[in-house]
């Protein structure tokens, strides 16, 4: 190189912008007293059931209210919008994952103050969720049953940004013979400690202790 | 796969950065962590790809992985650990306690001309 160059230190973060929207959105959760959970999962396995279920759990004690990722379709938020909660859909167009900014926009004009807990379904995507902090307080991961028990193997990052892990379709264990301790095993072998619950959104077994697990972290927040 | 978005978004820094200090970016260097979720390739293609219709569009991204380092309560130190798939300190065997290197999606530094 013909040039002369020397080296000029920044040290930033690639997504600073992201970092520093979903810090504010944070702190602004906070100053309402507005708690947020996130979900995240592969496609089809089971976030929207849970959260019918959850919202209508959660209804008589909270204000709540929800938002849902996908990249096309309103599907999902009017599904959930029978639950008579406020719930809007972020269609994301070709974007495969949900980021600070997005979440910024669909909440304009709700009344933070008129909110307890806001949820959020990112996209189904167990890949680039993992990067984008939404502001979120508790980041959920979900796996089926029927996706198999070395899910986290595949997919250590984003097990290793979640506050949780949720398995789901529990109901159907048995017939895709499902081996609890194994996905268990994985589960830690990736990210030791971290809380995992069994929840069948259809029979609605294991709700209850996931919904006490947020009661207790709402409390506490 | 979300390696363009962060290329983009990582012209934009690069370009704000240049302007602040006011010179002439050669190269960029970078460190991705293990666990960040990108993957180093598909992030050089996209940054070849995101480049082309910028004032960027001869800069050289240089990318530096950086591998997953935990914390073992057991040994009381940083450690190597066995893989992302199996945290478990190399030393000793224990699980690790918490990752303490291997989410970077940092830029290090910029290469300018004189």
């Amino acid at each position: 190189m013909n040039t002369q160059t020397r080296l000029v230190e920044v040290r930033t973060k690639i997504l600073k912008k992201n970092d520093e929207k979903a810090r504010a959105l944070r702190q602004r959760f906070h100053t309402h007293g507005v708690y947020v959970v996130s979900l995240v999962s592969s496609p089809g396995s089971g976030k929207t059931l849970f959260l019918e279920k959850v919202l209508k759990r959660l209804s008589s004690k909270f204000k709540v209210a929800a938002l849902v990722g996908d990249l096309a379709t309103e599907n999902d938020a009017t599904r959930l919008a029978r639950s008579g909660v406020p719930v809007r859909q972020i269609v994301t167009g070709t974007v495969c994952h949900l980021e600070a900014d997005m979440v910024e926009n669909a909440i304009d004009g709700w009344d933070l103050d008129d909110l307890d807990v806001l949820l959020i379904e990112n996209v189904g995507n167990l890949v680039c969720p993992a990067t984008y902090d939404l502001g979120e307080d508790y980041r959920l991961v979900l796996f089926s049953v029927t996706e198999g028990e070395d899910k986290p193997l595949k997919y250590p990052t984003i097990f290793n940004t979640a506050d949780a892990a949720i398995i789901t379709k529990t109901d159907l264990a048995t017939a895709v013979e499902f081996r609890e301790d194994i996905a268990l095993q994985s589960v830690h072998s990736v990210r030791p400690g971290l809380p995992v619950f069994k929840v069948s959104s259809k029979t609605e077994s294991g709700l209850d202790e996931w919904i006490s697990a947020l009661n207790t972290r709402y409390n506490d927040s | 796969m979300h390696e363009l978005s962060i290329a983009l978004q990582l012209i934009d820094q690069v370009q704000e950065l240049a302007h602040q200090r006011n010179v002439h970016v050669v190269a960029v260097q970078i460190q991705v962590g293990e666990l960040s979720g990108v993957v180093c390739e598909a992030l050089q293609s996209a940054w070849e790809l995101a480049r082309k219709a910028t004032s960027m569009s001869e800069v050289k991204l240089d990318i530096e992985a950086v591998e997953a380092v935990g914390y073992c309560g057991n040994c009381q130190r940083e450690t190597e650990i066995a893989s992302i798939q199996l945290h478990q300190c190399l030393q000793c065997g224990n699980w690790i306690e918490r990752i303490i290197r291997g989410h970077e999606l940092d830029i290090i530094a910029l290469q300018v001309e004189t």
